[in-house]
């Protein structure tokens, strides 16, 4: 089943009295049952793409298809689609059960059906004890599962989470994101979410586009943004990095030496033109950190100048020719390292991602 | 504003070192209502129980007597019942009136927003005396209605607009509608337009989302606003005074031909009186309300 269940072409939205577009011309498609993370800083358009799939916001142009049907011009209450706000937006004036009820009395579904299954989605969020709760007197978790459970248990052709863990504290994030991955995959519900937190989109989506200024930098696996981030944008706002200027000077058929100033030459396992201004992107634990380190491709000696210990890890900043290298190293191995310890640093050709400036566009390879 | 919602907070907490600063701020207030409020109210109490001449305000002794000519007179009976009548249409009125306009304004994200909520709480800045006396030439026999029906020939003779209880009913509608406005608007604090986008998303039309969101959540203000109205309603004399044409008559008139005309100043503070515990009436009963739509 790889046919896109959702299909969004074009779609634009230019404010009124705007000039800027807030969502420029974005297209994506997302399979069925899969989870899409619409991931970026504040104010890259996002939201208003989600806003704009619920109905909430009208669109300036393009279409939206879900399950082969065109609904940007389906009024909202008839579009079947679940979301959980950033705020949850539970009716304050009605308990946890009529909240959960509200979307099947809407469709007239009989009451003995609506109380089963208003009752099965509350144990889908486990919180089928807290059906005849006021939703004020819940905790900020057990409100966005019932939030969850409203959304879902309409049976919607799509879910959309606006923020989802943004209202809930750090221990409570941790645990609400797997568990809404947990109910997304026994669901399966088509699920797309908005967030500003990598962590969260690498650790819950199956896809993430990565936005800015209203347009998709990149779309992939969590994997393939963080190991091959298509522009400077992702690679920056996607982890951490060392980020090297270089020319490449020889290059051969899936591989290249480029030549960085002050430190000399790193090994890629791309082919590039000679001549080629590029970036090179390291990321931190992708460097092997040792007092002595068998010499390998890409080997340089540096100076540890900051050893930050976090317990799993250890953050060091290394001074390596005139420049400073991020590298994280794990605490068992590689023996004690100190401030001011001439240390080697390895790391394989294939570590190493490639962006090339290309007349102020940036294109990966 | 609210009863209920100055109620809802939660008392801020007081540590007992403050205790002395705190009640020497609360002095000069405390010390204003006692004089201005409690102890007049006080001495009218005492009146109201003096069967001392009328015009005379010292000296009697205490007796029912005053009360129980009250009460077992059924023109006073009359006049309860037109009192209460007369709140309870124009709180109707004013209160279906002003829901619209709260509900607007409290909505909308308009720039002339503050404009337009100014513009609706305006009324307040003319005093009643002044508005009710524009109803006059607006009712009256020659005045604008009945002129403009008139010369268009739609009527022989004019309406009876003026000088009965439809004319205060009317004035008193247009009145205090600013006062209804202005409670409903502080009582819609928790309609929001993501509640009304959940509820779309669910499956609500427009009026699913009014009947079943909106309205349910503008209660408490509707409530507020009708108790406002309703309790100025009672409490008013000028209005319907000067609306009925003598015709009409409450508890406000009747209090203020006896302390005025009649000089009867024990029946005006017993006639006070009852008028007060009517109050209380409204108030507990508004808040046994209060109770049962707020969460």
């Amino acid at each position: 089943m790889s046919q896109a269940f959702v299909d969004v072409r074009d779609l634009t939205k230019i404010y009124l009295g705007q000039k800027v577009a807030s969502v420029d011309d974005v297209s994506f498609t997302l399979e069925k049952g899969k989870m899409l993370a619409l991931l970026g800083p504040s104010g890259c358009g996002k939201t208003t793409i989600l806003r704009m799939i619920a109905g909430l916001i009208e669109p300036s142009s393009g279409s939206i298809i879900v399950d082969g049907r065109e609904i940007a011009n389906v009024p909202v209450h008839r579009r079947g689609i679940g979301m959980v706000f950033q705020a949850y937006a539970l009716f304050p004036h009605l308990s946890v059960e009529q909240n959960v009820s509200f979307g099947l009395e809407m469709r007239n579904v009989p009451r003995a059906e609506r109380e089963q299954r208003v009752r099965q989605a509350l144990e889908l969020v486990k919180l089928a004890h807290l059906a005849g709760r006021r939703v004020t007197q819940l905790s900020g978790g057990q409100q966005q599962r019932i939030a969850i459970a409203r959304s879902l248990v309409i049976e919607p052709s799509i879910l959309l989470l606006d923020e989802p863990l943004s209202n809930l504290d750090a221990k409570l994030r941790d645990e609400m994101r797997s568990e809404i991955r947990e109910i997304q995959s026994r669901t399966g519900t088509t699920t797309i979410f908005v967030t500003h937190d990598q962590e969260e989109a690498l650790s819950m989506a199956d896809c993430i586009a990565v936005m800015s200024a209203g347009r998709i930098e990149q779309i992939g696996t969590p994997q393939e943004i963080y190991d091959r981030p298509a522009t400077r944008f992702v690679a920056d706002f996607i982890g951490r990095g060392n980020f090297i200027d270089g020319t490449v000077v020889r290059a051969e058929s899936g591989t290249a030496m480029v030549e960085v100033p002050g430190l000399g030459a790193i090994q890629v396992a791309h082919s590039e033109p000679v001549g080629g201004k590029v970036e090179l992107l390291i990321r931190p634990h992708r460097i092997e950190v040792g007092l002595n380190l068998p010499t390998a491709t890409n080997h340089f000696r540096g100076t540890v100048r900051e050893v930050v210990y976090t317990g799993e890890m250890r953050s060091l900043t290394v001074a390596v020719g005139n420049l400073s290298m991020m590298v994280d190293s794990p605490t068992r191995g590689a023996g004690e390292i100190r401030r001011g310890d001439s240390v080697g640093l390895a790391f394989a050709a294939d570590d190493v991602t490639v962006i090339v400036a290309k007349s102020g566009e940036e294109v990966a390879r | 504003m609210s009863v209920a919602a100055i109620a809802d907070q939660a008392p801020p907490h007081i540590s007992r070192s403050d205790r002395p600063l705190v009640a020497l701020l609360l002095l000069p207030g405390l010390a204003a209502i006692a004089v201005t409020f409690l102890l007049p109210l006080l001495w009218l109490v005492r009146i109201s129980f003096s069967d001392a001449a009328p015009g005379i305000v010292t000296g009697g002794s205490g007796t029912l007597v005053n009360y129980v000519k009250i009460v077992t007179d059924p023109f006073y009976w009359r006049i309860a019942w037109n009192t209460i009548l007369l709140a309870a249409v124009v709180c109707v009125l004013a209160t279906t009136i002003s829901y619209p306009v709260a509900l607007f304004l409290a909505r909308t994200n308009s720039r002339w927003r503050g404009v337009l909520a100014a513009l609706a709480i305006a009324p307040l800045l003319t005093s009643t005396v002044v508005r009710t006396y524009g109803w006059m030439v607006i009712l009256s026999d020659q005045g604008v209605i009945n002129g403009s029906l008139l010369w268009l020939g739609i009527i022989d003779a004019p309406f009876r607009l003026a000088n009965n209880f439809t004319a205060a009913v009317i004035a008193l509608t247009e009145i205090l509608m600013p006062y209804a406005i202005l409670a409903m608007l502080s009582g819609l604090g928790r309609l929001n337009s993501e509640l009304e986008g959940a509820a779309a998303l669910l499956g609500a039309n427009r009026w699913k989302i009014f009947s079943r969101i909106i309205l349910p959540l503008s209660l408490p203000g509707i409530a507020t606003g009708a108790l406002l109205v309703f309790v100025l309603c009672i409490s008013s004399f000028v209005t319907p005074r000067l609306m009925g044409g003598g015709r009409v008559f409450v508890f406000g008139t009747e209090i203020y031909s006896d302390a005025t005309a009649t000089l009867d100043w024990t029946r005006a503070a017993a006639l006070s009186i009852l008028l007060l515990v009517l109050f209380s009436c409204v108030i507990f009963i508004y808040q046994r309300i209060m109770k049962s739509i707020e969460l």
